[in-house]
């Protein structure tokens, strides 16, 4: 029985995994690819006499190394030497898929196309010429359709022969006099160590140098000729060199496309119309400002009614509990100050956070957010973060929990980092009904300008931070922007409801468990020792405040500010349960605001640095568990709170002591 | 419609949006201006006058581009519709929350809607109807392509 080994490649979602297991059925293996935690799947098939070794390489859209998917991918093809490369394309998107049949050609490796999906392309009337893409390609072309096993054995018996009998052939796409020269130069260079030359293409070799790829340099690393290269390198600039090779690869796919499938050059369709406008490089990011501004107005215009109405709910039970005038005194001051006070005070921003969610939930189901990361690449780029970041900051505004979670996409390990690192300076969800407090009660007339202004803080100290990592303790380069942009579609209702439900209902969950708890404990506080008047310098709450305060005093934050925002690291929204009940208002969300703007040492400026202080000091709990979990170490969840603390105090800090000078002294 | 009616109305509309938004930033900047500002119900909030502004300038691309007679004056010609419409629509909803609010919980103070339509809404009356009008041929532009 002859042997051979086949690497299946291909695009993500081609379909490459279901032709693997139509292919090996029972007989796979499933493990990691050394050094890595991305998995391998191996099997083996019989044809004739040929027993065939079929790996499932993980999908790529190129061969870049930006992240471990393609550098596993090409090491696999380029170390492990398979006998033929089938290169899984998705028919009814034959072009996007050529990208990768150019990187795999300039591999030199033994190449069959398989057109997965062709029936499908069939009903869309895309038909595609295999005999001229033999003609153009050299590369064997199938029509496949893995899902009924159609086409499997007509693979495997041209992979075979190509395997057995093709000829190799060299293909190789013209990059320019310029590039062409380098190119040549250093695969000459590459070509005087013949051990380097055997193992890798010295013209793939060169490229991916050119293309400055460090992985590619790390396979010089010992060879005669590392340093001449080096020095030929130096004189290249490879981010210029990376962006025209791209742009001629596309060139020749653009110029061959016409010529072997003759409905796959599209006309534009409404999404690409629409994208002229909305991705524009001018007008795209003010765009984006006007519709953020639009979800806030609607967040907290239309809540309005809604927070009122609940927040008279939550009056008339304290009322009625207290004119019941029920027995024993302290289960009347738990129920009243308690639980009403302390769990009734977040439920009143409940919604706040259902219409937010909503809203973002709708931008999300049209396809807008796919082209907000788009119109953010290059800012981000600039930052020194990948233009994907930009999605889970986004999602960091309804919750830091699901966003830090999302970073899951991010390819490259300081890239993830990074975004997970600033991704609780995104102002979440259960920060706004603290600027719904105060920024309502301090600045009434402008209060949801006042908000948006917060969420532009938090975004710009995001910033700021990734900007800073990049420069100090994770450095490197993004990785490009690359992601497939869903066609834009009218959102309904009764999907958006849903997704809002299903992030919002987290909320409700919290008051009733941990946010009740939090306010359990205030309560406990503030109550006793038994006998002292409720949340009085006198009882615990306060004995701690007081402990706390000298830490705060240069904030201009009294002790009560000091308990509440201890109790806030719990969860964010315990800052407002916890004013409440040490103001011993907690139950009535106006008379809060009231006995704020009574006390003293509460003014706009205090009121302001607070918020501020809440939007960045630290991730709560469920946040900063999940840090642990993603970055696999305490230490960087113990960095972010100490950094957001450190990052808080200071802003905090400098409002407190520069705003008299720009507001006269307020 | 013509070619010459869209660019017409891209560029009124273009210049009516820019000039109500610049005149809500001023009004916030320079206060001497609120008052006579706020006697044609344009308020004094710089946000919302950015917004308008950012409509306005869509509305001068779409100008700039259907001069020139080409598919893409139409797109943002469509988006620029769209956009009114959807900013119109938040206004809308966000005076008729403060209506609900002061009607159901208020104080007995009267809520009297005209005297706090701002241009947002009211602007975007017409390029619901040009959105009306146009929307079907662009679409139907669109999938004949």
């Amino acid at each position: 029985m002859k042997k051979i080994r086949i690497a299946l490649a291909g695009n993500p979602n081609v379909g490459k995994s279901t032709i693997f297991n139509a292919l090996t059925g029972s007989r796979q293996h499933v493990g990691n690819w050394p050094g890595v935690t991305v998995e391998k799947k191996s099997g083996y098939a019989r044809i004739g006499d040929h027993e065939i070794e079929i790996v499932d390489l993980p999908g790529t859209y190129s061969l870049t190394a930006y992240s471990v998917d393609e550098v596993v991918a090409r090491d696999y093809i380029i170390d492990e030497k398979p006998d033929v490369v089938v290169h899984v394309v998705d028919a009814t998107n034959f072009e996007r898929n050529l990208y990768l049949t150019t990187q795999l050609m300039e591999l030199g490796v033994p190449l069959v196309m398989a057109l997965n999906m062709s029936d499908m392309a069939g009903k869309t009337g895309t038909i595609i010429n295999r005999s001229s893409f033999k003609k153009f390609f050299e590369i064997p072309v199938v029509r496949t359709v893995g899902s009924k096993g159609e086409g499997l054995n007509e693979l495997l018996r041209t992979a075979v022969f190509e395997a057995e009998t093709s000829p190799h052939h060299e293909h190789a796409i013209g990059y320019g006099d310029a590039i062409e020269r380098s190119i040549s130069g250093i695969g000459t260079v590459i070509s005087s160590d013949p051990a380097l030359a055997a193992r890798y293409p010295p013209r793939w070799l060169a490229i991916r140098l050119l293309e400055g790829d460090g992985n590619a340099k790390e396979k010089l690393r010992g060879s005669p000729a590392e340093l001449k290269v080096l020095a030929l390198l130096e004189q290249c600039d490879p981010d210029q060199i990376e962006a025209a090779m791209a742009d001629r690869r596309y060139e020749v796919i653009a110029a061959l496309l016409p010529q072997v499938c003759t409905t796959c050059v599209k006309e534009m369709n409404s999404s690409d119309i629409i994208d002229q406008v909305i991705t524009n490089r001018y007008l795209g990011i003010p765009i984006f400002l006007a519709l953020m501004w639009g979800a806030f107005q609607l967040t907290f215009a239309v809540a309005t009614p809604f927070m009122t109405a609940i927040d008279e709910l939550f009056a008339y039970s304290a009322t009625a509990l207290a004119e019941s005038g029920a027995e024993p005194s302290w289960l009347m001051s738990l129920l009243g100050n308690g639980i009403i006070g302390g769990v009734g005070s977040v439920i009143i921003f409940l919604p706040n956070i259902f219409i937010l969610l909503f809203l973002l939930s709708l931008l999300e189901d049209s396809g807008y957010l796919a082209r907000a990361a788009f119109v953010m690449d290059r800012l981000m780029y600039a930052i020194g973060l990948p233009g994907k970041s930009f999605i889970p900051m986004l999602i960091g505004f309804g919750c830091n929990v699901p966003a830090i979670m999302a970073t899951r996409t991010i390819e490259d390990k300081n890239d993830r980092l990074i975004t997970i690192l600033i991704n609780p300076f995104m102002s979440c969800g259960a920060r706004l009904p603290v600027f719904v407090l105060l920024a309502g009660a301090f600045f009434p007339a402008n209060a949801g300008n006042v908000v948006f202004v917060l969420y532009v803080i938090g975004i710009i100290v995001a910033i700021a931070s990734a900007w800073l990592f990049r420069k100090t303790i994770l450095p490197g380069k993004p990785a490009p922007f690359l992601m497939e942009m869903p066609p834009y579609r009218l959102p309904t209702f009764l999907t958006s409801v849903r997704h809002m439900w299903d992030r919002g209902y987290m909320y409700i969950r919290k008051a009733g468990g941990i946010i009740l708890a939090g306010a359990l404990i205030v309560w406990f506080l503030a109550t006793f020792p038994y006998g002292v008047e409720y949340g009085s310098a006198d009882s615990y709450a306060g004995m701690l405040g007081h402990l706390l305060q000298p830490l705060f005093a240069p904030l201009g934050f009294d002790w009560k500010i000091a308990v509440a925002l201890l109790f806030g690291f719990i969860a964010k929204e315990i800052v407002v349960g916890s004013l409440g009940a040490l103001y011993g208002t907690g139950e009535d969300e106006g008379t809060l605001s009231a006995a704020l703007l009574a006390d003293p040492s509460f003014g706009p400026v205090t009121a302001f640095a607070l918020m501020v202080f809440v939007l960045l000091y630290m991730p709560c709990v469920a946040a900063l568990a999940v840090i642990r979990k993603e970055t696999g170490s305490w230490k960087w969840a113990l960095f972010s709170v100490g950094y957001g603390i450190t990052v808080a105090y200071i802003l905090a800090l400098v409002i407190v002591h520069a705003a008299p000078f720009f507001a006269g002294g307020i | 419609m013509t070619p010459t009616l869209k660019t017409a109305f891209a560029a009124v509309f273009g210049i009516l949006y820019w000039l109500f938004g610049l005149t809500m930033i001023l009004s916030a900047l320079v206060p001497v201006l609120a008052e006579p500002a706020g006697q044609f119900m344009i308020s004094a909030d710089p946000a919302a006058g950015f917004v308008l502004c950012v409509v306005g300038t869509v509305f001068l691309f779409a100008c700039r581009r259907l001069g020139a007679d080409t598919a893409g004056g139409q797109a943002f010609l469509y988006v620029a519709l769209g956009l009114a419409l959807i900013f119109g629509i938040v206004a809308l909803f966000s005076l008729l929350a403060v209506g609900a609010d002061l009607v159901l919980f208020g104080d007995g103070e009267p809520w009297d809607p005209a005297r706090v339509l701002g241009p947002m809404v009211w602007l975007a009356l017409f390029p619901a109807a040009g959105l009306y009008a146009w929307g079907r041929e662009f679409i139907g532009n669109l999938t004949g392509a």
